[in-house]
């Protein structure tokens, strides 16, 4: 295992697939307690969808994949409030747009399925030094960001009218919640692909929900399963050559099918 | 002395306000008054709108149509009803009650030794202290119901907003919780506003009644609203109003009857 981590794109792969990992893993505990974990799901669909665009008409796939991921961002959180038809039922709205324009724009592309599994899968043994460090300030800046304005988030999630007869901006909040996982899911992209960035904002929180009863120690949890589910899963696709997002993803659901096996345990 | 500013008391009003969700209006012309140091009780058949315009009042949900205005510098607590709280969220009934302090702390400001301080002292009031360790979840109804109370003195507010607090207590609990919401307003002058089916509480503590029937909303003093006419008009049943050891009573229907 030494031995591949002295491959320079070894580590900037361990690098950026753990700062992925922790930004996506902690604001994922705040959207499965919101009980809104598709709209993660939707905000990376859009974010592919926008990078096929990038991709396909030559346009920095940066920008767009960020504009592309914010806009969808922006749209889920004005659309949280339930009107005439539930709130999720927009979101499964734009993941099925999404998934479906992005089919149709690489179809009638010239790029090589390559970059489609790319897409999806991610390619993280690609990530350069600078997206990798792009990533840890992220990480760093959403572990600041829970640190310093956490226990308002939750206080939100928790009892919203409450909140809002006491003055806090709750739909503000909500929109800065959407956003930073529009921020995390697009900048992300590229390293993880749309299954793994679903994968890292709901399993490792679902896991740590269930295998603790503090708040405080689930957000640490699911950020240590999920950067521990990351570089197992680039150990074991190196050695085993299989592709690493998916490996990433299958060690998650284990680790949510153990946790709900201790869960299961512990009341008994 | 001079003679106060009775404007200057409104905490929160109602001015021809229509309230109901999605544009459909559930009760219109609604119009009255929160005045400082008030006890409003707002009562009324199931469906009658009480939910509806207690949220409007809090600026939960837009008017329909009115004016609805709220003093700026006066601190809300608001309780909702117990089953609209989410408990799936694993937080301790300490971790809840200190929640109440949040909104009014600087933005980037934790949680610190005050605020626990102060949510460990609306428990000892609320008497849900020693549950202060156990998850939120694990209690029962009515716990639950009282350290969500608790949140909200946690953040000192001038005006302390109740729907359906007693819903899941017992008698005693009931009891005790009507000589707390009795202190409160003695002791630290809060206003309140409560909504609630128990018209004998309501009788014994409300100042001011919102009472809402079918036909109309009556507002004025407890006395003139909560009557043996109009509470016999609202229920459709023979209502007298007892006084049995310096409380207000209810009885139901007629001895002969």
């Amino acid at each position: 295992m030494s031995d591949m981590f002295e491959l320079g794109f070894v580590r900037m792969a361990a690098l950026g697939g753990s700062a992925a990992a922790v930004a996506l893993s902690i604001l994922g505990v705040y959207i499965v307690l919101r009980r809104v974990v598709f709209v993660g799901l939707t905000i990376a669909n859009v974010a592919t969808f926008g990078a096929a665009v990038a991709l396909t008409a030559g346009l920095p796939p940066e920008v767009v994949v960020i504009g592309a991921a914010m806009a969808a961002a922006l749209s889920l959180a004005l659309t949280a409030t339930p009107r005439r038809v539930p709130a999720e039922s927009l979101v499964g709205w734009g993941y099925a747009a999404a998934a479906a324009l992005t089919a149709l724009v690489l179809a009638r592309s010239a790029v090589d399925t390559v970059h489609v599994m790319g897409l999806v899968f991610g390619m993280i043994l690609t990530v350069t030094r600078v997206e990798a460090w792009m990533l840890v300030a992220i990480a760093a800046a959403i572990v600041a960001i829970h640190i310093m304005v956490g226990q308002r988030l939750i206080l939100v999630l928790f009892d919203t009218d409450a909140a809002r007869a006491a003055g806090v901006w709750t739909g503000a909040w909500t929109m800065f919640l959407y956003l930073l996982v529009g921020v995390a899911v697009s900048v992300g992209l590229r390293t993880t692909g749309t299954l793994l960035s679903f994968a890292l904002l709901t399993l490792p929180a679902m896991a740590a929900l269930l295998l603790t009863q503090s708040l405080a120690a689930a957000f640490a949890l699911s950020a240590a399963i999920g950067v521990a589910a990351m570089l197992s899963g680039l150990v074991m696709s190196f050695r085993w050559d299989l592709p690493t997002g998916p490996v990433t993803v299958a060690l998650l659901a284990g680790a949510v099918g153990i946790a709900q096996i201790v869960d299961r345990f512990r009341r008994w | 002395m001079p003679a106060q500013d009775p404007a200057r008391d409104v905490l929160l009003s109602l001015t021809d306000v229509s309230v109901g969700y999605r544009g459909r209006s559930i009760r219109e012309h609604v119009a009255f008054q929160v005045h400082r140091g008030a006890f409003v009780g707002i009562a009324g058949a199931n469906g009658a709108g009480k939910t509806t315009i207690l949220k409007t009042l809090l600026g939960i949900l837009p008017p329909l149509a009115g004016r609805v205005y709220r003093d700026p510098s006066v601190r809300v607590a608001y309780v909702p009803q117990r089953e609209r709280i989410d408990t799936i969220i694993p937080l301790t009934a300490l971790e809840v009650t200190v929640m109440g302090c949040i909104p009014g702390m600087p933005l980037f400001r934790r949680v610190g030794d005050h605020e626990r301080a102060k949510a460990r002292e609306a428990m000892r009031i609320l008497g849900v202290e020693r549950v202060a360790g156990r998850l939120l979840r694990e209690l029962s109804g009515g716990e639950q119901q009282l350290v969500l109370v608790a949140r909200a003195l946690a953040g000192d507010p001038d005006l302390l907003v109740l729907d359906e607090p007693t819903m899941a207590m017992d008698l005693a609990h009931e009891h005790a919780f009507m000589d707390i919401l009795r202190q409160l307003t003695r002791a630290r002058g809060l206003t309140i506003v409560l909504v609630t089916h128990l018209l004998p509480m309501l009788m014994n503590l409300a100042t001011t009644m919102l009472l809402l029937r079918a036909d109309a909303i009556v507002v004025g003093p407890t006395h003139e609203v909560l009557t043996e006419e109009i509470l016999a008009t609202l229920y459709g049943v023979s209502v007298r109003v007892v006084t049995i050891g310096g409380q207000r009573a209810l009885v139901v229907g007629t001895p002969d009857e």
